[in-house]
């Protein structure tokens, strides 16, 4: 009788410590795992990502010569295809293997 | 189709035309056969197919493979580590993605998924940085992720934005880390309205979405790029069908008020360094296909 309570006693033991591991673990970030931070919901007006008015917009000094981190200039475009109806598809890579860049149009 | 080869300064030469099959309406490079050679695949929304030219025979000889509904949107990777890229479609007919899968041989193991009402767009990204690609969607409203389990098979989806506005579609899906955190984030059309912006955080945990309205009923296509050079990534949309917008990175997951260049009427653009010089280009199509270089 005692011994089945010794046993009793260890297994319920063991339990807890093999349950408060898991405890342990579960509350450690684990990779591949997705964590949910706080519920879904929209954010409020005014909270925007893209910052709004003339300031946001930085001011190119285009074709100067100089890069300067924030510029933003293009030459004017030039045409390489023109087709009788629209292309909506587009990829660019390298199709033959070479060091410059190929395009494909649908 | 039209290929045309690039040159070292921004030029082309060498126009390829060939058919691809009934409706192209998106096109994508890859090696499909893992031999060293570009192939080349498009949809066929009449035909719920894809075409693949094979690179081996000069794009001459093709193949197609069984999609579901209304192919409309395409991407292309190597979803199960083998060296031979793989494809998912957007089948907006009958709301389904179809996965598929290139086998050793010859073929596709192909698996079409039903993802909801309105399902518009498809993209792959490493997610989970576990090194295999996974899938992001849209349908029913949502914009979902599904997470590779390394061999091209993938889990439940897990929905990272519902639409506060009902069954909106996202329908365009860019991935990028944003806010320079060592983690990959999503930017989305909501609808043709808004952009949504969910940040990944560290702990694998997304944030609550962001949104952001533009002109209403312009919104079309974002990709994810640094144009400014300045290590920090820039949105870059399509906005109306004649104006390509640029949304300066903060490098905090904030961004400037649009730079606008108009363009004639565009469809599709893609971002790349076409001359050379170490500054990325616009390339961008319509009735025409026009090179913006980069002017520093």
């Amino acid at each position: 009788m005692k011994s089945n309570q010794c046993r009793s006693l260890f297994l319920t033991l063991s339990c807890m410590f093999v349950l408060a591991g898991l405890a342990a673990f579960a509350q450690e970030p684990r990779e591949g795992v997705i964590y949910w931070e706080e519920p879904l919901t929209e954010t409020a007006a005014g909270e925007s990502f893209i910052q709004n008015g003339p300031d946001a917009r930085k001011a190119p000094s285009c074709g100067d010569g100089v890069q300067q981190d924030g510029d933003l200039c293009f030459i004017t475009s030039t045409a390489w295809e023109t087709q009788t109806h629209p292309l909506t598809g587009l990829d660019v890579g390298r199709l033959n293997g070479g060091q410059n860049v190929d395009f494909v149009a649908c | 189709m039209v290929s045309r080869l690039g040159t070292s300064s921004g030029s082309f030469y060498n126009t390829q035309t060939r058919t691809m099959g009934d409706g192209p309406t998106a096109i994508k490079m890859g090696d499909f056969n893992n031999d060293g050679i570009t192939d080349i695949m498009a949809t066929n929304l009449n035909k719920d197919r894809v075409r693949i030219r094979w690179g081996h025979s000069n794009w001459q000889n093709w193949s197609f493979y069984s999609t579901g509904d209304g192919p409309r949107e395409l991407v292309v990777g190597d979803l199960n580590g083998d060296g031979r890229d793989d494809f998912v479609t957007a089948n907006t007919g009958d709301d389904t993605i179809t996965i598929g899968v290139k086998r050793s041989g010859s073929g596709f193991r192909l698996n079409t998924l039903y993802v909801g009402t309105g399902n518009s767009s498809v993209a792959l990204a490493d997610m989970n940085n576990d090194g295999d690609l996974d899938i992001l969607h849209d349908g029913a409203g949502r914009l979902r992720l599904r997470l590779n389990n390394g061999s091209g098979s993938f889990g439940s989806p897990i929905t990272l934005v519902t639409s506060p506005t009902g069954n909106t579609s996202f329908p365009s899906i860019a991935v990028a880390d944003v806010d320079g955190d060592g983690f990959r984030d999503v930017v989305a059309n909501h609808g043709y309205d808004d952009m949504v912006l969910v940040r990944r955080t560290a702990w694998g945990q997304y944030r609550t979405p962001e949104f952001a309205a533009v002109n209403p009923g312009s919104l079309r296509k974002i990709q994810i790029h640094d144009m400014d050079d300045d290590g920090h990534r820039d949105i870059v949309t399509i906005e109306g069908t004649t104006t390509i917008n640029i949304y300066l990175g903060n490098g905090n997951g904030t961004f400037s008020s649009a730079n606008v260049i108009d363009t004639p009427t565009t469809f599709d653009f893609e971002v790349a360094d076409f001359n050379n010089d170490g500054f990325l280009d616009l390339l961008h199509s319509g009735n025409q296909t026009r090179l913006l270089l980069a002017n520093p």
